[in-house]
């Protein structure tokens, strides 16, 4: 998100998708730029695959592309693309559960056998601190979806408790309490690394 | 004094110091006499640590170049679309069926030119064109060209207020440049960089 300069050297989010609005293909550039990396992070944390994580985001650019007419400058423009990415995870969620639900092999969550997070192991990154992060994502996953989505915007993506209110159009007092609960659910399903990262 | 509910409905706000001094001394109080509450606290900061100290994923190293097919195929579904709608109309005409399928072929045979045209290829990478935008003079009227930035030049590149994307960009890989950039960014085009190599007529 860049929304720091109006006269400075960097144009800001929204300068950007204006000047996209009048064909400035430089401008769709820079916003690919600046948002393909924390959409992946975001989508990945949603849905736990990669593959389908970048998928969603091809997807997001692909809409603003598309519609870029359909951004009015009233709402900060990390706001209508997070809608947008959301929506399409929420969508590929109820998909794979429609699928699960038709397919008589298919296995529940616990049985699943997870892929851990390949490549992109950064140099400090052990073993062991990818399978810390594979526990911690498989507690996410478990998470309820109104639930998973606002701990992963706050918590991950570190948004404003204001910014998670407009991108899920639900009230802010909604939104404090559902990081609240979620945060408690986290705890419950955490409970055995907890001890183990106490000790 | 407050209880453990009143606790377990604001945590989330004393943790982020979201709660006004006199209500955070009061939580203050519960926790010193509650251990119930003291742990969850304690266990909350921790889930919140292992949340934010989560790795940041990043976009693989192919996404630009699978992001840059997609809007090439958009693109060219949109053309199609266009021209299925020409069709449809030239069929609804009240004349003679052999008069519409010459017209038809007519059209599919200039379509195909333009989209050759507008959709260039460059090896396995393609430069989308966008045909809303006029094209600004340039000798030879070449559509596309490699350019070189000239030696003169100093700093960091720059078109139109943006820096130069570099070879992984989406629309002007291996600095491959449109020429039918709006004029004003071309003239910018054009003090930096010199072409070298025109790529199509």
């Amino acid at each position: 998100m860049n929304n720091d300069n109006k006269n400075g050297s960097s144009p800001s989010d929204e300068e950007l998708i204006e000047q996209f609005q009048h064909e400035n293909l430089y401008a769709f550039e820079e916003i690919v730029r600046r948002y393909k990396d924390q959409l992946v992070n975001f989508a990945y944390r949603f849905l736990g695959d990669i593959g389908e994580a970048e998928d969603i985001v091809q997807e997001t650019f692909l809409r603003v592309y598309r519609k870029k007419k359909a951004y009015r400058n009233v709402a900060k423009f990390s706001t209508w693309i997070y809608t947008i990415t959301g929506n399409l995870a929420k969508t590929e969620l109820r998909r794979r559960k429609r699928r699960k639900i038709l397919s008589v092999s298919s296995l529940g969550f616990e049985d699943k056998d997870y892929e851990l997070r390949d490549g992109k192991k950064g140099p400090e990154e052990s073993v062991d601190d990818i399978l810390k992060e594979d526990i911690v994502q498989r507690a996410i996953d478990s998470l309820p979806e109104k639930f998973r989505e606002v701990i992963i915007f706050r918590d991950i993506q570190e948004l404003s408790y204001e910014e998670i209110s407009s991108i899920l159009k639900i009230p802010l007092g909604t939104v404090k309490s559902r990081v609240n609960r979620g945060r408690f659910k986290l705890q419950e399903k955490l409970t055995e690394y907890l001890k183990e990262i106490k000790e | 004094m407050i209880d453990c509910v009143d606790f377990s409905q604001h945590f989330s706000d004393y943790l982020e110091g979201k709660v006004s001094e006199e209500y955070e001394k009061l939580i203050d109080e519960h926790l010193a006499a509650c251990s119930n509450c003291a742990k969850l606290l304690a266990n909350a900061r921790l889930v919140i640590k292992s949340l934010k100290s989560l790795p940041k994923i990043t976009a693989s190293e192919d996404f630009n170049r699978v992001l840059r097919r997609r809007l090439a195929q958009e693109a060219a579904k949109e053309r199609a679309a266009g021209l299925e709608r020409m069709l449809n109309t030239i069929r609804a005409l009240p004349v003679k069926p052999i008069v519409v399928t010459f017209a038809a072929a007519a059209i599919i045979a200039f379509a195909a030119v333009i989209i050759e045209t507008y959709v260039i290829s460059s090896n396995e990478e393609k430069v989308l064109y966008s045909p809303r935008i006029k094209p600004p003079p340039f000798p030879g009227s070449s559509q596309t060209a490699v350019y070189q930035q000239k030696q003169s030049t100093t700093g960091p590149m720059q078109i139109g207020g943006f820096n130069l994307p570099d070879s992984s960009s989406l629309f002007f890989p291996n600095r491959t440049i449109d020429s039918t950039l709006p004029e004003t960014m071309f003239q910018s085009l054009r003090d930096q960089f010199q072409p070298v190599k025109i790529i199509k007529y």
